[in-house]
């Protein structure tokens, strides 16, 4: 053999996937301004980022979650370049919390999926956007005489979800939302450093910077896979950290 | 060619602007022993790529002088020490540097030889295939099972030592070390564990006994390394290949 260039190598290798969970409320507040409208076009527009990016064109499978009025999965994981992105509608209450543990439910059970098929995978993307406070806190219940609310179970979950690194986690406020709620869904940041994880705080979405958002969403993802800190992504326009 | 002999090459990611992370030395010693090292840089650490080269260097070097100046030798003898002196080095270079060792995060494979014994301590990604009589393909030694793509105990972690792999084989005729950028089109998963692609590997080994020039050896390695349509992704790309 003269050179190598005709050693076999695989072909067609099974790409490493990233999942990307969409948590998108869709109440009847986010008829206001027509908030709706833009956040529809503005997950329109990450499909088409990530099929700009070659890195992440094969790779992100999408998958979103609506609250309003209920809980639904509006779209399973699909590989981005195939998803049929909804458009949603806005009615209703916010069931955020049902959400958030239907989107937890499809993250691990797509992660069993890839197990059985050796696909190899990255730390699955968790974004949440919403311009208000849950409706579904639920009633409180006795457990062992300690008063817990549905919702703190759901927050537990989700903060013990982040920590033990099941996914990494970044909510957004639309105004008005209320941005102490969203920090008290982040874990605490002295927790999450001794665990080797960068603090995570929510982003105050800045006027109508939908498009920036989805940058900063897109660089998140890109980050991911690329094994760099999320401390490092910026916002840049789209808002700023809501540090508390 | 007399063997031992080695030939490799390192090409960097075609989005990093020519930086690479990844970092390769390979020596032949006296008394029949020979040294192999691959390290690669983690993307999130901003000192990684010198972090790599600091690595392989001083694990090399440290082998060489062990071989030079010990008459009783066994190969994990020599690993251990290696390795300790690339963890080393990496602590001081921080220290000189007034930085801190994560910046400096690595994995490393480091393979002795000796005639055609092979020992493998490995940390991180990456893999190591043998090739041994009968033109038979064996994965001596696999990336690390994290359950996320690019997740690793690598060289700055501070549990480094425990998870060292090793690995000791005979009757190797070939041995070929890679970086984790390659192992898309080299190896794959199947029912959870992974499996060497003999073709590419049987065809390496045929063209290595055709060698008459290292130097050429090294050229046609990288333009294979290069070709878009057999490796493809976007990492750096390492592999040294040796015929004992």
């Amino acid at each position: 053999m003269e050179d190598l260039q005709s050693v076999p190598t695989i072909e067609d290798p099974e790409i490493q996937r990233i999942q990307v969970m969409l948590v998108l409320d869709a109440s009847g507040s986010m008829e206001q301004e027509d908030k709706i409208g833009k956040m529809n076009e503005a997950i329109s527009y990450l499909k088409v980022e990530c099929l700009h990016e070659e890195s992440l064109a094969d790779s992100v499978e999408i998958a979103i979650v609506k609250f309003g009025g209920i809980a639904q999965t509006v779209l399973d994981f699909t590989p981005i370049k195939d998803a049929d992105i909804p458009t949603l509608g806005a009615s209703g209450g916010t069931p955020m919390a049902e959400a958030i543990r239907k989107s937890m439910d499809l993250i691990e059970n797509r992660k069993e999926v890839f197990k059985n098929q050796d696909v190899n995978y990255f730390r699955p993307m968790f974004f949440l956007i919403t311009d208000g406070l849950p409706t579904d806190m639920g009633s409180k219940s006795s457990d062992s005489g300690n008063l817990k609310s549905e919702f703190e179970n759901i927050r537990n979950e989700l903060q013990t979800a982040i920590i033990e690194y099941h996914f990494y986690f970044q909510p957004v406020g639309v105004k008005p939302a209320d941005m102490d709620f969203l920090k008290s869904l982040c874990p605490n940041e002295q927790v999450l450093k001794s665990k080797g994880i960068d603090p995570i705080y929510p982003i105050e979405l800045k006027g109508q910077n939908w498009k920036e958002l989805i940058k900063f969403f897109k660089n998140s993802i890109h980050a991911e896979v690329k094994g760099q800190k999320q401390s490092e992504v910026s916002p840049g326009e789209a808002g700023e950290k809501y540090l508390g | 060619m007399r063997k031992p002999f080695f030939y490799g090459a390192s090409v960097p990611s075609i989005y990093k602007n020519g930086k690479n992370e990844d970092a390769f030395r390979k020596k032949k010693l006296t008394k029949n022993y020979a040294v192999l090292a691959i390290a690669d840089g983690l993307g999130s650490c901003s000192k990684s790529g010198l972090g790599a080269k600091v690595a392989v260097r001083s694990s090399v070097n440290k082998a060489e002088e062990i071989v030079r100046n010990q008459d009783v030798l066994s190969l994990e003898f020599i690993a251990d020490l290696a390795f300790e002196e690339a963890r080393k080095s990496i602590e001081d270079k921080a220290k000189l540097l007034g930085s801190q060792i994560i910046d400096f995060a690595c994995t490393l494979i480091l393979v002795i030889t000796h005639k055609n014994e092979v020992l493998v301590s490995h940390l991180g990604d990456g893999a190591v295939v043998g090739i041994g009589s009968g033109n038979q393909v064996r994965l001596i030694s696999k990336p690390l099972n994290q359950e996320y793509s690019n997740l690793v105990v690598d060289l700055a972690s501070k549990a480094w030592k425990e998870n060292i792999r090793f690995s000791h084989h005979k009757e190797i005729e070939c041995v070929v070390s890679f970086s984790d950028g390659c192992q898309p089109n080299t190896i794959s998963r199947k029912q959870g564990d992974w499996e060497p692609y003999a073709p590419f590997f049987q065809e390496i080994y045929k063209y290595s006994k055709g060698i008459t020039s290292v130097r050429k050896a090294n050229k046609d390695l990288k333009d294979l390394l290069k070709n878009k349509n057999k490796f493809v992704g976007d990492d750096d790309k390492t592999m040294v290949v040796g015929l004992l």
